[in-house]
């Protein structure tokens, strides 16, 4: 009898494990679209932030957290993902302050224009990252379109079992661990594609952001206030008739800041001021700012947390020296190649 | 035992193949209204005709841009986490938005920007208000500002400036 029992919980182990192999095989590993590997990288991180970014691309192409250290000694995280909805923001920042307290939270405005989900594939990219917890079945319910269940956030391996016949070396190679994309989260992009076309955006259905969006940004206040943390938000420069920020959307949240004191940087009429060149500080005619732009931009707004907000320059404090050392390095070596 | 662990694996490969019976593809919020034309909820057909070329709202884009020959200039621009590219090809009188997403390119959004093309219904830019609500029906939004026509994921967004028709615009959303 209890041979039976043995040989069957071992039949049955080895049949969990072999489908685990399976799926970590099948999983996405984002070699060659490196957006969706952000968010898993953070728990490499973990810890000592002062600042926390959370958003959509415009912040983790937009914020470079080795900047932020090198010239104003504050360090920091960039906890963003492709098309991170506002939901998606609370629920990575809760999960954030699981492991440590910044002083500041970051959040860029631009995903307040969508109330709903959107795409599954935007949806993976964030949350399949995330380590199981309260706030990824949180965010999993939150972000879920029509089509998707939650089983197959659980399982994986029903949703992608299909690439089992269109795997590549990439997913043997990295089928447990794949090497990091991002420094410190931010996404480095030296390419220069000049933006020539400034035209201005296209007309959109309605320009009343949603009440779960205003939810999901009061959420993210109220965390931050019971934890002693400042809020701030901010709209990346960038303004292509792609991304187009419109000033209905701007107005509104001006009026929520206001509302709640809270203090709003819309940079896009400071991109001069911060010294952005069109020509050359973007990597894609204009939708995000390449290193180049991103550094410009981290510079100016370093000052302003550092003058601003109080946030302290730490360089002196040897330790935390030591582990933003390598930090530095990587990314230098990587924006020199 | 080995019928019970035959019978466990058996069940495993049932509740994956049970995944595949779903029709997962891309997920996006495309609604499965591709006639292009009108539909029980709005009176208005989502396309125009340019130059004798039929640019249809979320139709194949490939034949279209083609046919409307070399346009004044294309302004391409990447979607996030490489969910394909949205180009803007600009032409004297119309704008054609296409989203390219692996090979298939579709049309995104039709812009008018004179009054030389008119929809289906015959409103151009320079319509009144009251000709739009004759011609195209009861909207699905109205105000002074902006009229909006919507079926499934094809809108026609009609802006509106002292009772006139200052844009017009086809788009997927």
């Amino acid at each position: 009898m209890k041979k039976r029992i043995l040989i069957s919980v071992s039949a049955i182990l080895i049949i969990c494990v072999l489908m685990l192999l399976l799926q970590m095989l099948v999983m996405p590993k984002y070699t060659d679209n490196k957006e969706g590997a952000l968010v898993s990288e953070y728990y490499g991180e973990i810890g000592d932030h002062d600042v926390i970014f959370v958003g959509d691309c415009e912040v983790y192409e937009s914020f470079v957290p080795a900047v932020l250290w090198e010239k104003y000694g504050i360090s920091s995280y960039v906890r963003g993902s492709a098309q991170q909805l506002v939901w998606q923001s609370y629920y990575l920042l809760e999960e954030t302050l699981r492991y440590e307290t910044p002083k500041t939270v970051v959040f860029n405005v631009m995903a307040l224009k969508y109330g709903e989900p959107q795409r599954e594939a935007y949806n993976r990219m964030t949350l399949d990252g995330m380590r199981w917890s309260s706030s990824k079945i949180g965010a999993i319910n939150a972000s879920m379109t029509e089509e998707e269940s939650f089983v197959e956030y659980v399982f994986p391996l029903l949703r992608f079992h299909s690439r089992i016949t269109s795997l590549t070396s990439d997913d043997f190679r990295y089928a447990f661990e794949a090497p990091n994309v991002s420094h410190s989260g931010y996404l480095l992009q030296t390419g220069i594609v000049p933006q020539t076309d400034f035209s201005e955006g296209r007309a959109e259905l309605d320009y009343e952001i949603a009440e779960n969006a205003w939810k999901y940004l009061d959420m993210m206040r109220e965390l931050c206030d019971e934890r002693g943390i400042e809020l701030i938000l901010v709209k990346a420069p960038t303004n292509s008739w792609m991304y187009w920020w419109h000033d209905e959307w701007d107005v509104q949240v001006q009026d929520y800041a206001e509302e709640h004191n809270l203090e709003y940087y819309n940079f896009i009429p400071l991109a001069d001021d911060i010294g952005i060149d069109w020509s050359t500080d973007t990597y894609d005619a204009g939708a995000h700012l390449n290193v180049y732009g991103a550094e410009k931009l981290t510079e100016y707004f370093g000052h302003i947390l550092s003058e601003n907000h109080g946030l302290a320059d730490r360089r002196g404090e040897a330790k935390l020296a030591e582990t933003w050392r390598p930090r530095l390095e990587s990314y230098y070596n990587e924006r020199n190649k | 035992m080995k019928r019970f662990f035959a019978l466990l694996l058996c069940l495993l490969v049932a509740f994956c193949v049970a995944a595949c019976n779903k029709d997962k593809g891309d997920t996006d919020k495309d609604s499965d209204n591709d006639d292009g034309g009108a539909s029980s909820k709005s009176s208005v057909s989502f396309y125009v005709n340019c130059n004798s070329v039929k640019v249809e709202l979320g139709g194949d884009a490939k034949a279209v841009i083609s046919a409307l020959g070399t346009p004044k200039s294309t302004s391409p621009m990447g979607n996030c986490g490489g969910q394909g590219t949205l180009t803007k090809y600009s032409y004297a009188s119309i704008e054609v938005y296409v989203l390219t997403v692996g090979d298939k390119e579709t049309v995104d959004q039709i812009t008018l920007l004179d009054d030389s093309i008119k929809t289906p219904e015959n409103i151009t830019i320079g319509s009144t208000k009251d000709d739009v609500i004759k011609a195209c029906g009861n909207a699905t939004k109205l105000s002074d500002t902006n009229i909006t026509y919507t079926s499934g994921n094809k809108n026609l967004m009609i802006q509106l400036r002292d009772g006139a028709v200052v844009g017009i615009d086809y788009r997927v959303l």
